[in-house]
């Protein structure tokens, strides 16, 4: 059983089927908080998520409704990036440039790790599986995927979430693939 | 005291990014973190920088954070007290 999800300029889609699409915007931040109303979602958390890691809460969000499955403990997560955590990274930055205005943001630093996103997910959904966050190229997006390649396979390849995603200045994709093998 | 208390929600709101909240939906005696608003350490965090942001006061005493976040009218009497 496997499904897909895409997030790319303002549309989801699943299985490669439309799903949600809003008029273009250039903030990505209201387009990810129409997903967020549009999928009926309670979670007050994601409201304080930083842009990369509401992008995956979102993907992941989207797989899990697919599925009939209350215990997710055993789901791997493996994701890959380009940009990482840059978004945030600069976001923290300017809390901390001006020596006389110095007030580095505890809220903005927790994200300035890529693999954040996993965990986001991971306590969301009570995940306890393996999981990997790798940085890499865009063009080796296509070899992530690959199933023959061995480099970026999950350890057991029984229940797993693979998925690429990245965010830098309003510019946003999410391909994430749901896996469940009997 | 009560223009403080609202400044005070409406900063929280937007420090701490509590969508969907207004003022009116912040009671100020309510439990900062646990039942009332369940805020985290990460959220306690950034009401010391706001306070010393905002208002100049630096908290040296981590010990007496518990007293003085305990509501918004707490903390708001604090910063009345120690504002610089």
């Amino acid at each position: 059983m496997e499904y897909k999800v895409v997030i790319s300029q303002n549309q989801v889609f699943i299985n490669n089927k439309l799903i949600f699409e809003t008029e273009f915007t250039q903030d990505s931040v209201v387009f990810f908080k129409d997903l967020f109303k549009f999928l009926n979602l309670n979670y007050i958390k994601f409201f304080k998520m930083d842009p990369l890691s509401k992008l995956g809460f979102l993907a992941s969000e989207l797989l899990f409704q697919q599925i009939e499955c209350e215990n997710k403990e055993d789901f791997e997560i493996i994701l890959a990036c380009s940009s990482s955590s840059l978004e945030s990274d600069i976001q923290f930055q300017s809390t901390i440039n001006d020596p006389n205005n110095y007030f580095p943001s505890p809220s903005v630093f927790v994200y300035t790790l890529p693999n954040i996103v996993i965990g986001e997910i991971a306590i969301r959904h009570k995940i306890m599986g393996n999981n990997c966050m790798y940085i890499i190229s865009p063009e080796e997006k296509d070899l992530f995927f690959d199933k023959n390649n061995a480099e970026y396979q999950t350890l057991d390849q029984k229940k797993y979430i693979k998925g690429y995603l990245d965010y830098y200045k309003n510019k946003y994709f999410a391909e994430f693939l749901l896996t469940i093998n009997k | 005291m009560e223009n403080l208390i609202l400044e005070l929600k409406e900063q929280i709101i937007e420090v701490l990014n509590l969508e969907g909240m207004t003022p009116e939906d912040i009671d100020e005696n309510a439990p900062l973190f646990g039942d009332g608003l369940g805020l985290d350490s990460i959220d306690a965090l950034e009401l010391i920088v706001l306070m010393e942001k905002n208002y100049g006061i630096k908290l040296d005493d981590p010990n007496k954070g518990r007293a003085i976040f305990a509501s918004v009218k707490t903390m708001a009497a604090y910063i009345q007290e120690h504002k610089k």
